[in-house]
Formats: structure tokens, C-alpha cells, sequence
């Protein structure tokens, strides 16, 4: 799996670019489109947080410190959905290919992966400026974000893999997922604080391998806090548990996914 | 000799499932249950491809041979037994398929050839040689999308004649296209064959199984039904199938059936087209091409080579009365030669509307060397009086005949000749 990977690696990097460059192809900017949308994202939370609804913080004395917590969940949960979703029908998308070239199947699903990480990091860096604008603080701490925002794309990797292989079979999957994933994203503190939520539900949080992640990016991004180690060990544990079982469902049904595509 | 492919007892199964809730069911049970109908494509087929042979695979639709190449190429997998392939394959049809229609001719190159998992620095190496062969000048920074379906082959075919890979797949793909197109082909098997590649045909035409293949495998309903020598092969495949080895009746049947395309060429041809035009147009001619022996469109040939000038033509209502007609002039604007098709087969043609034709004269070159200019058209039968001209174009093609060693003769035409010589002594004689 790694191996072919690697080997069709230039691949991979050159068609994820090409998928952001056809994103936006005939249109007049093209590729900054790429940098427009986050940027007016990011802007209006600001605007609408720290001028209209003004939404503060318990503890920051900040007027914009809710706009940066809402876009420190907000713009990865995006990146991972597109990650999942995209990467679920990727197989099915690349058919062609599939049916007629000795290509790998997950090389079309890391393509994807790959394209949305691209996108979120040019998100954060517009995040971080924004950030700064606003006179927050940027500490050496964010530089944690890189290898955080990596583990949940590959935590994404590892779901689309899975789904993405099942999918081939039952294409209901994709339609099923898009619908979970929105429950999911309700259940996880982004645009609203753990803290509201009832003391009794509090524990559920914990079961949430999308929590993790999240509460992570927000102890960095708007608290200036470390994840703890427990942080740590639960997503990349649950990170490797959802590659494992990608790998482990594409190599059980490998051997009939080109006969049903 | 070394095996660049062996297979062993490979068998395909593909599993027919009447409804999606049938799989449901044998996955939920864990494999227990049995809810699929099972079809064999290929069953137990064995053999092995040595190092610079050629070996090909015959059978009606549906016998199991694309199922087969799938197999060998690695896009689908066998249900059971072994094959080994050493070395790189290509066929076209991978090709075309692997283009992306938004990337550029030149990017598609690298993105396909990556794909079948060449690496960058070869990609690299090979590049210009691709570009250039596929004569699509600054076309090959479009996009694909904006390509002609004939540029489109090109650009794959391009590939497929100058990457080397260890085995080429030369399949059905091969055989579709125009005149021009199958002629490079055929070429291209030559050169292959001689540079001792290792090739896999699959093809219904019996006579390039005949001309290329050291052994043939016949499939018949997934089962290799019997492998040897070419000739057996071809003989039992006609007996199989009951089918007439009628070639005269085979190729009025298949132009009859296929559509005439025009080579992007030979319109140009007619474009750029440099003397006069005249005619009523009730047939248009749509390109014509000049083709040496070998099939390559040329402007230049020796005295007394035999060339083909392919005329294309569509008649835009009902005529009844056609012929198709040519005419070299020198640069005297002397006429040297002309002929209709009615002169030389003494019948007409009639064309419905929106018919389109390909006709080809094959013409031995006897003309003394310098250059001429062509003149075609299309016309009605009565070349002497009172004659209905559709199209009349002057000046659509040069040939040059070039300078030969030796010279044997000068004038304008060539005029056959023997020699005889006698004197007291001796007796010369020549005889062509």
C-alpha cells in the first residue's frame, strides 16, 4: 500500500493540483478563487461575531475571539469533510481509469486527501493573518498545527478508504455519508462551546475521535494551550485505526471492485 | 528463450448479482450464503509469450480476449491461477483512456505514461520524440478537449510508437481509423517485429494474424479451445464459425459499413489549395492525399513509382452520373496525363445525397523529373462533350519526381522501350 504510494507519488502531488487549478477553470481568477473563498469566510465570521452577534469568549477579553474559535473548527471540519466525501466517491469518479489501467485504487483517494490538506493550509496561514490583524497572539505553539491538521487528514484518509471501497458496491454509502457527517458535525463542539453542553452529556465528547481533534486545534489556536498527551495518544491512535481498517477492507475487496466499477 | 509472459490455469469469474440486496445478504452473512450467479470469462487458459514473438489471440466477441489482455495488463484480477509478466506493457486502448480532457497534449503525455507507471526521468527522455512525432505543432500545449478525434488518436498513438515497453498489446484499436492511419500501423508492426519486441495481437483480421504471428491462441466461450501454429489457428477459426474467407467480399462489405473519415491532412490539401476551382458543386471534394508504396502521405517519388491518390468526396444531392478524375501538369503548365475513373473501369457511379466516398487511383509515376501540380475534380461521364463539372480543383498537391541515379530517359513521358543492336559481330538485346 505505502509502496505504491510512493511510487505514483508525482502523480498523486501533480493531479491534486490540477484539482484545485479545474476547480475554478474558465473562471476570470482561476486559481485564487483557492484564496478568495476561505478569506471572505474567515472575514465575515469576523465581521458578524465581533460587530453584529458579539460573542465572547468566557476568559478572552477579546472582541474577535469567538470569530477565531468558530474558524479554528470550522475550516479543518470543511477539510476533512470534503476529505471523506470526495474520497468516497473518488473510486467510483475515476472509473475509467480503473477499469482499464493497472492503477491502485487508493492513489485516486489520496489524490483527494492530499488536494483538500492543500486547500486547508492555505485557509490557516489566511486564518493566522487574519489573527494577527486582529492583534492575537501567534506563539511557536502553531507550528504544532502541521503535524495536527495531518493526522486528521489521514484520519479522513483512513474513512474514505474504507467507505470509499464499499461504496463501489452499495452506492448508497456516499449519499448515507453526507448525512452523517452533518449529525456528526453538530456533535462536535465547533460552532458552539463544550461547555454548554449538559454535565451528563460531557462524557460523550470523549468517545468522539472528531473531539480530539478539534478541542486540539482550539486549546492551540484561540486558548494558547498544549493538547495534553492524552490529546495526542487518542488521535493518533484513532488515526491509525481507521487507516488500518481502509487498508484491511481494500485488500478483502480488492479483487472484485474493477469487475463491479 | 526467455518467457516475457507465462500463464498458468488462469480463470475469471465474475459474480452476476440480481439486486444489490443479494450481496447485502452474503456479506452480512459472512460469506454463508450463495446469492450471486457465477459467469465464467476465462476458464483454465495456459500459455506463454517467449521474448521477441509475436503471439496472437483470436476468437469471436465475447470469447474471453479483452478479458484476457485485462487480466495481463493488471486492471482486473484473475479469480484463480498464476500469470507472470516480466517486462512493461502498453496497449493503445490503456492509452486514449488515460488522457484528461482539461490537461494540455504535453501534460496528458507525462500524466498517462505515469499512470502506467513509467517514471518522470523516462517521461522526460521520451517527450520530445512523442511531440514530434505526432505532428500536432503548438496544438500540443491545448487542451485535449479542443482536439480533433484525429488529433486525439495521434497524440495516443505517439505514445504508444515511442515509449518502450517490453511487451506491446497491439489490439482492435489498431484497426479502426482511416487508410492513412492503419497503414503507419502496419509499419509500425514491421519496425517492431524487426527490432525483436514482443507483441500480442488481438484481432479479427485472419490476414495480419497471418502475416505477423509466430503462434496463435483460439479462444472460444472463455476456454483456450486450441493453441498452435497460425495457419491452423486461422483455418479452424474459420471452420468454427462458418465463416467465408472472401476478401474482395470483406472489404466491399466493411467500407460499405464503416463510415469514410477524412484525414485532417487531405483537407488541408483542398484548403490551401493553390489554383483555380470550378463546378456547380453537387459533389464536393473533401481532401485528397498522395500515398507511396508504404502508405505515407508524400510530395515527392522515383520515375516509375507506384503511388495511390486518394480522393475524398460527398455528393450533396443524387447524381447518376459520376466520375472521379485527376490531371498532372508540368511546370509548363503543359497537361501531362489525366484519367476519370469511367475511362479506366468504363462504369459510372451514382452517388445518393449526403454520400461520402473514398476513391483511389493507383497510378504507376512514369513522368521525367522536376515538379508537377494535380489538378482533381469530379464530373459527369461525358469527358469528350457538353461535360457537367461538380468540383474542379487545380493545384491542390505538388509531387516532385526527383532526380533518379541513373537517368533513362528525358522528354515528358516515359515511353516503354527496348533496344536491339546488330552488327557483324554481336547481337545486343535488352529487354525490360
Amino acid at each position: 500500500m505505502l509502496r505504491e504510494l510512493w511510487v505514483y507519488r508525482t502523480y498523486i502531488y501533480e493531479n491534486a493540483i490540477a484539482d484545485l487549478r479545474n476547480r475554478y477553470a474558465g473562471s476570470l481568477l482561476g486559481v485564487l478563487w483557492n484564496i478568495i473563498q476561505p478569506l471572505f469566510q474567515i472575514l465575515i465570521f469576523t465581521f458578524i461575531f465581533s460587530e453584529i452577534m458579539v460573542a465572547r469568549l468566557p476568559g478572552i477579553d477579546s472582541a474577535s475571539a469567538f470569530a477565531t474559535y468558530l474558524c479554528a473548527g470550522i475550516l479543518p471540519w470543511g477539510a476533512f469533510t470534503d476529505t471523506v466525501l470526495r474520497g468516497t466517491n473518488a473510486l467510483v469518479v475515476n472509473a475509467t481509469y480503473l477499469k482499464k489501467l493497472p492503477v491502485p485504487e487508493h492513489i485516486f483517494i489520496a489524490q483527494v486527501v492530499l488536494s483538500s490538506f492543500l486547500l486547508l493550509s492555505v485557509s490557516m496561514i489566511l486564518l493566522l493573518i487574519v489573527v494577527l490583524i486582529n492583534g492575537g497572539m501567534i506563539t511557536s505553539m502553531w507550528l504544532l498545527m502541521v503535524p495536527l491538521l495531518m493526522l486528521f487528514q489521514l484520519f479522513g484518509f483512513g474513512i474514505a478508504l474504507t467507505f470509499g471501497v464499499i461504496n463501489v458496491f452499495f452506492r448508497d454509502v456516499g449519499q448515507f455519508l453526507g448525512t452523517l457527517i452533518q449529525i456528526w458535525m453538530w456533535m462536535t463542539p465547533i460552532v458552539y462551546l463544550k461547555e454548554i453542553v449538559p454535565d451528563y452529556l460531557q462524557d460523550i465528547f470523549l468517545y468522539n475521535p472528531a473531539f480530539w481533534f478539534i478541542d486540539s486545534l482550539h486549546k492551540i489556536i484561540v486558548f494558547s494551550e498544549l493538547p495534553s498527551l492524552m490529546h495526542w495518544i487518542v488521535m493518533a491512535s484513532v488515526t491509525i485505526i481507521s487507516l488500518v481498517t481502509g487498508s484491511l477492507v481494500l485488500k478483502k475487496l480488492r479483487s472484485e471492485i474493477r469487475d463491479v466499477l | 528463450m526467455e518467457n516475457v509472459i507465462e500463464v498458468k490455469n488462469l480463470s475469471k469469474r465474475y459474480k452476476i448479482y440480481k439486486s444489490p440486496y443479494h450481496r447485502l445478504m452474503e456479506w452480512a452473512s459472512l460469506g454463508k450464503l450463495k446469492r450471486h450467479d457465477e459467469f465464467w470469462a476465462l476458464k483454465d487458459i495456459s500459455f506463454e509469450l517467449k521474448k521477441g514473438q509475436c503471439l496472437g489471440i483470436i476468437g469471436v466477441n465475447g470469447a474471453g480476449k479483452s478479458t484476457l489482455l485485462k487480466i495481463l495488463s493488471g486492471a482486473i484480477w484473475p479469480s484463480s491461477g498464476l500469470f507472470r509478466v516480466n517486462g512493461k506493457m502498453v496497449s493503445l486502448l490503456e492509452l486514449g483512456t488515460g488522457f484528461h480532457p482539461e490537461l494540455s497534449g504535453i501534460d496528458n503525455i507525462m500524466n498517462s505514461g505515469k499512470l502506467l507507471g513509467f517514471s518522470n526521468e523516462y517521461l522526460t527522455g521520451k517527450i520530445d520524440a512523442i511531440v514530434e512525432f505526432s505532428e500536432l505543432g503548438d496544438f500540443i500545449h491545448q487542451p485535449v478537449k479542443n482536439y480533433s478525434s484525429g488529433m486525439y488518436v495521434r497524440l495516443a498513438f505517439s505514445m504508444y510508437a515511442n515509449l518502450e515497453p517490453d511487451i506491446y498489446v497491439v489490439d482492435e484499436a489498431l484497426s479502426v481509423g482511416d487508410i492513412f492511419f492503419q497503414q503507419k500501423c502496419f509499419n509500425f508492426l514491421n519496425t517492431l517485429m524487426d527490432n525483436g519486441t514482443s507483441i500480442i495481437l488481438v484481432t479479427h483480421d485472419m490476414q495480419t494474424v497471418l502475416q505477423f504471428c509466430d503462434n496463435v491462441i483460439l479462444l472460444k466461450d472463455g476456454k483456450s479451445y486450441m493453441e498452435g501454429h497460425p495457419v491452423e489457428m486461422v483455418n479452424l477459426y474459420y471452420t468454427l464459425h462458418n465463416i467465408q474467407e472472401d476478401n474482395t467480399d470483406v472489404a466491399l462489405l466493411e467500407s460499405s459499413q464503416e463510415e469514410v473519415s477524412v484525414p485532417l491532412e487531405a483537407t488541408l490539401n483542398i484548403s490551401g489549395a493553390a489554383g483555380m476551382q470550378r463546378g456547380n458543386g453537387k459533389v464536393e471534394i473533401l481532401g485528397v492525399a498522395l500515398l507511396d508504396h508504404s502508405g505515407k502521405m508524400t510530395t515527392s517519388a522515383q520515375t516509375g513509382e507506384m503511388m495511390k491518390l486518394v480522393i475524398y468526396a460527398e455528393s450533396k444531392e443524387d447524381v447518376a452520373d459520376l466520375t472521379f478524375a485527376y490531371q498532372f501538369t508540368d511546370r509548363f503548365n503543359t497537361v501531362v496525363f489525366g484519367q476519370n475513373s469511367y475511362m479506366v473501369t468504363k462504369r459510372k457511379i451514382s452517388a445518393k445525397q449526403g454520400e461520402v466516398f473514398q476513391a483511389i487511383f493507383e497510378i504507376e509515376m512514369s513522368l521525367y523529373q522536376g515538379l508537377y501540380t494535380l489538378a482533381i475534380g469530379a464530373s459527369d461521364c461525358q469527358t469528350e462533350v457538353g461535360n457537367e463539372i461538380y468540383t474542379w480543383i487545380e493545384g491542390c498537391l505538388t509531387l516532385e519526381i526527383v532526380k533518379p541515379e541513373w537517368r533513362t530517359f528525358h522528354g515528358v513521358a516515359y515511353m516503354k522501350t527496348n533496344f536491339q543492336l546488330k552488327s557483324d559481330s554481336k547481337v545486343y538485346n535488352t529487354k525490360d
